[in-house]
């Protein structure tokens, strides 16, 4: 085998499953971005689809929804996981197996279960308020009120990928030396600031593949506003995910749905772009 | 002094249980109750506060199931398309990863960031387009159509890129300097120290297939090819629905994950980020 | 490590063939005129035509069928996939709920057959209610053949009732119910009425009540009409008095009715099997009356839910399916066995049956199927478009506008603005 050609010979299959699998659907559903449906037929309309993106008051109440979940939740669930792989990571821990499994477990659990349960517990005299009553909160409506249905989605998917998160970050730390915090221990840091001072800094090239993959993730962001809000009340929980898919499956509006898909791509793009800028990251 | 330090450094600890322990509970909360809702019959689920004790339906429900979605096959096929899937998608990928990393040739940084860009591309969007495909070469309803489509996994190139990076390059040349072959440093070398990363990745791969919907969904067309989620949604009708059924059926498919998880995750503790070179 | 090696690659290859060959053979529509006949349905119906399958074998044969159990949302969105992909992949027949239909056939135009081009088949139509055949029909010509349907009723707690002294018989319009819910609120503090505040069931039941679906045949939207600010007044005042109660989804509803959170619930006639199967505890405690109507004398039925069997164009057994589903439709004993498999039918001499006049043990031993299919004649067609998607969206927003206090007017007409730049 010629020296030149061995890498490529190593990327071949990936490369020809995504040619076949990815690529091909992608430039397909690229080209029907650009078209509608006209009698059952798929016409060309120019940009028709972008332009009318751009003044669809829906679509920018799903972008404002998607980035406020996203700036909110992200940093919340990696700086909990974050903590509580520092916890869990201490030799000194007991039980730590049982905690590690059982913080991993939300993101197994069905969608299906968890939805029930959560739909169930957090209607407006479902348990929860009927315990927040108990300590004197007023009735709060989690999930037909604007603002506690996007605090809601918030929470359900915390709890659901925290602990995924958290897989990750404790792995890297197997890398981070003791000798570290001990140095630290001795110069009289504290745990906050062994935290702060040594295990951020540490771990920063897993941050940012966490927050990458986050991003990504809340940016197509479907399951918990399909299953718990439908997307409402009044839109206050649509996101691009959903509305992607409502435009598909329930507009039957498949060149739009391309559309808002590709928007969403370019967006996340830049995001990304400037997520490894600002961390200095290659 | 040294007893009131004691005492801080208890109370401390104690709070630190104290917290894990109310997360623990709140984590697996769904889980236990979804594992209840199994033992119960479908009229228990939607009591308010839920039911939280243990009925004595379960043999009853899974026998229900049974009939309704014949567990073994549906096991077999979840069983089969993902233990599968995992194998090869994990040396596709591993291939990719290694070609990504270890080598320089032209074109490298532009098909890495394709696959990253591509990572971002929401599936409903090319759902359509890879159905027409899948239909035209008459592959609907076949295990080709489960396993083979996603077999490229991007998150997972990425994952074991990072890992793979971190592998010392001067093994690999020692060793053609030694007169390697390149596939045998690729399966002698580099791969045996890459276990606790395959692993991690293996976990990934077996979740994401194994909890599949959609497309699993769209691509079968008889009950006998159905996967676990696909079954499971089978089962619920416009206006009758047996809880009990699809608590028990999420239960036994919850189980499996679980197990590889457990099965593994010594390795994934050490290997999403490579610390195994050592 | 060579042994592994090469046990490694056998496995590989064999596992290659096995996935390249798949199961093969189970293609459905796929495969051309292998006369079985591939059907999709929701769980409830599977066994029924099952069951219907083999007593049509005693006379045909050859005829094999092939019941695919699949949830409603499955069916629609792998039917939307399939529709999307020129017609590939699709059944010869399909369970297809009647609201969504019209949007598909002008959506989708040439996909399913015309029955009314088929001979006889006009026959056979004079045996459904009007407005079934009128909610699967466009521009005259049935698509599909009608199968069960949800006859509207005011399923209500008489313990609550009687607690709180109100006399349901004497609830004849909305204003007498809305002023009973009113009392019972009082006297017992429970709800008049919850509904599944992410859809918009409640609403459409009040607006077909009436005669109108969300498009009038000029394909003008209804939001914003008088009729709509009917409905929505019903909201709005239940609301004002907080003697309604939103629930989020379907689940959320129905422990709203397990845990005695509402007197009443709005719904088709399938709630019946619903409240047997979920709230057992509550036997007896559930009786069933009409629509209250809008003005005195005015029409008290309205249908919500039901579905028919349309055929796949692309299907390369047609006359088979349509032999068998005409054979099913309009035979007296299939039409009882569905019934009895927990289906309402909309074949209207079934309802001859004895099936129908048995008293129902869960509600106190009345004929509740009686009253159904009493309203089955009086229920007023109703008109579907591709767009009403679209309208049902923006009703769930009026719903949750006017009942936090938004004016009724101003919130429908501003949905009837919003809708006008997203209609098709």
């Amino acid at each position: 085998m010629s020296k030149k050609l061995i890498p490529y010979f190593f990327l071949g299959p990936a490369l020809l499953l995504f040619i076949c699998f990815t690529v091909y659907p992608v430039i397909s559903s690229l080209i029907l971005s650009f078209q509608t449906q006209e009698a059952g037929q798929y016409v060309f309309t120019g940009l028709d689809n972008y332009i009318r993106l751009m003044k669809d008051t829906i679509f920018l109440k799903a972008l404002s929804n998607t980035f406020i979940i996203l700036i909110i939740q992200v940093p919340i669930m990696l700086f909990l996981a974050l903590l509580l792989a520092s916890a869990l990571n201490s030799q000194l821990l007991k039980l730590r197996g049982i905690f590690r499994v059982g913080f991993f477990m939300p993101a197994v659990t069905s969608l299906v279960a968890y939805s029930i349960l959560f739909s169930v517990m957090l209607q407006d005299t479902g348990v929860i308020n009927r315990f927040l009553g108990f300590l004197g909160v007023d009735q709060i409506r989690w999930l037909s009120d604007a603002f506690w249905a996007k605090v809601s989605i918030i929470l359900a998917m915390t709890w659901r990928w925290t602990g995924y998160n958290m897989v990750i970050y404790l792995a890297a730390m197997q890398n981070i030396s003791e000798e570290l915090y001990e140095a630290a221990s001795l110069d009289g840091a504290g745990k906050i600031k062994q935290f702060f001072y040594i295990t951020v800094p540490q771990l920063k090239p897993v941050i940012l593949f966490t927050a990458i993959i986050s991003t990504i993730s809340t940016l197509q962001l479907f399951d918990e506003p399909y299953n718990l809000t439908n997307g409402g009340p009044s839109d206050a929980t649509m996101t691009l995910g959903l509305y992607i898919f409502k435009n598909g499956f329930e507009y039957y509006d498949f060149g739009y749905a391309s559309a808002i898909a590709y928007v969403v791509v370019i967006i996340v793009a830049i995001l990304s772009f400037i997520q490894m800028k600002v961390t200095g990251d290659e | 002094m040294s007893n009131s330090l004691k005492q801080r450094k208890l109370t401390s600890k104690l709070v630190l249980y104290i917290t894990l322990l109310a997360g623990l509970v709140i984590s697996i909360f769904p889980f236990y109750w979804m594992f209840v809702g199994s033992t119960n019959h479908t009229s228990k689920m939607f009591t308010n506060p839920p039911t939280l004790t243990f009925g004595g339906q379960f043999l009853t429900n899974l026998t229900n199931l049974n009939d309704s979605i014949g567990i073994y096959r549906v096991l077999f096929n979840s069983l089969f398309v993902s233990l599968v899937y995992v194998l090869l998608a994990l040396i596709v990928n591993t291939m990719a990863a290694y070609a990504l990393s270890k080598f320089e040739f032209k074109g490298q940084k532009t098909i890495f960031m394709i696959l990253i860009v591509s990572m971002m591309i929401p599936y409903q969007a090319t759902m359509i387009p890879l159905f027409k495909l899948m239909a035209n070469f008459n592959f609907l309803n076949t295990y080709f159509a489960l396993i083979v489509p996603s077999l490229c996994l991007p998150f997972a190139i990425f994952l074991m890129r990072q890992n793979l990076l971190a592998f010392p390059t001067a093994l690999i040349e020692a060793a053609r300097i030694d007169g390697a072959g390149e596939i045998r440093i690729f399966l002698r070398i580099v791969l045996p120290s890459m276990k606790p990363a395959l692993a991690a990745t293996a976990i990934y791969l077996f979740m994401a297939q194994w909890n599949n919907f959609m497309w699993p969904l769209v691509a079968t067309t008889s009950n006998d090819m159905y996967t676990f989620p696909v079954a499971l949604s089978s089962l619920i009708g416009i206006s009758i629905i047996d809880y009990g059924q699809v608590m028990t059926g999420i239960t036994i498919a919850t189980i499996p994950i679980i197990i590889f998880f457990l099965l593994l995750q010594k390795h994934f503790i050490a290997g999403m980020l490579g610390s195994s070179v050592k | 490590m060579k042994k592994l090696t090469s046990l490694l690659s056998i496995v590989l290859i064999g596992v290659l063939l096995l996935t390249a060959c798949g199961s093969g053979g189970s293609n459905g529509a796929e495969k051309k005129g292998n006369g079985e006949v591939t059907i999709w349905a929701t769980n409830i119906n599977v066994p029924v035509l099952e069951q219907a399958a083999k007593e049509y074998q005693k006379d045909h044969k050859d005829f094999k069928v092939k019941v695919v159990e699949m949830a409603n949302d499955d069916i629609r969105s792998k039917m939307v996939t399939g529709l999307q992909a020129g017609g590939k992949g699709l059944p010869d027949a399909a369970l297809l709920v009647d609201d969504g239909l019209t949007g598909w056939l002008e959506s989708f135009p040439n996909s399913f057959v015309n029955l009314s081009e088929k001979e006889g088949f006009t026959d056979i139509t004079k045996d459904f209610p009007k407005y079934k055949i009128d909610s699967i029909s466009k521009d005259g010509d049935v698509y599909a053949f009608p199968f069960d349907a949800g006859p509207v009723g005011v399923f209500y707690r008489k313990d609550i009732f009687e607690k709180a002294g109100v006399d349901p018989a004497a609830i004849k319009t909305w204003d007498d119910y809305i002023a009973a819910g009113k009392v019972i609120k009082e006297k017992t503090g429970t709800n008049m009425l919850s509904y599944d505040s992410n859809d918009s069931t409640v609403f459409t039941i009040l607006l077909s009540q009436q005669g109108f679906g969300y498009y009038s045949k000029d394909g003008k939207t209804t939001i914003g009409t008088k009729e709509s600010q009917n409905a929505a007044n019903v909201f709005k005042q239940l609301a004002d008095n907080k003697t309604l109660l939103g629930t989020p989804g379907w689940n959320a509803w129905v422990t709203s009715l397990s845990d005695s959170q509402t007197a009443t619930a709005i719904a088709g006639g399938w709630l019946v099997g619903t409240i047997q199967q979920q709230l057992p505890d509550q036997k007896g405690k559930w009786g069933v009356m009409e629509l209250p109507a809008f003005e005195p004398g005015g029409s008290q039925s309205a249908n919500q839910g039901g579905s028919s069997f349309a055929i796949s164009k692309n299907s390369p057994n047609v006359d088979e399916a349509y032999d068998f589903l005409k054979f099913f439709s309009t035979d007296f004993k299939m039409q009882e066995l569905a019934m009895d498999g927990g289906l309402f039918p909309s074949y209207l001499p079934v309802y001859e049956s004895d099936l129908f006049s048995k008293p129902l043990e869960y509600f106190n031993n009345e004929p509740v199927w009686t009253f159904f299919a009493n309203q089955m004649e009086k229920i007023p067609s109703v008109f579907y478009t591709t767009n009403d998607n679209l309208a049902r969206d923006e009703i769930i927003k009026v719903q949750s506008e006017i009942t936090t206090g938004k004016d009724v007017k101003k919130s429908l007409d501003d949905a009837s603005e919003r809708l006008k730049n997203r209609e098709k």
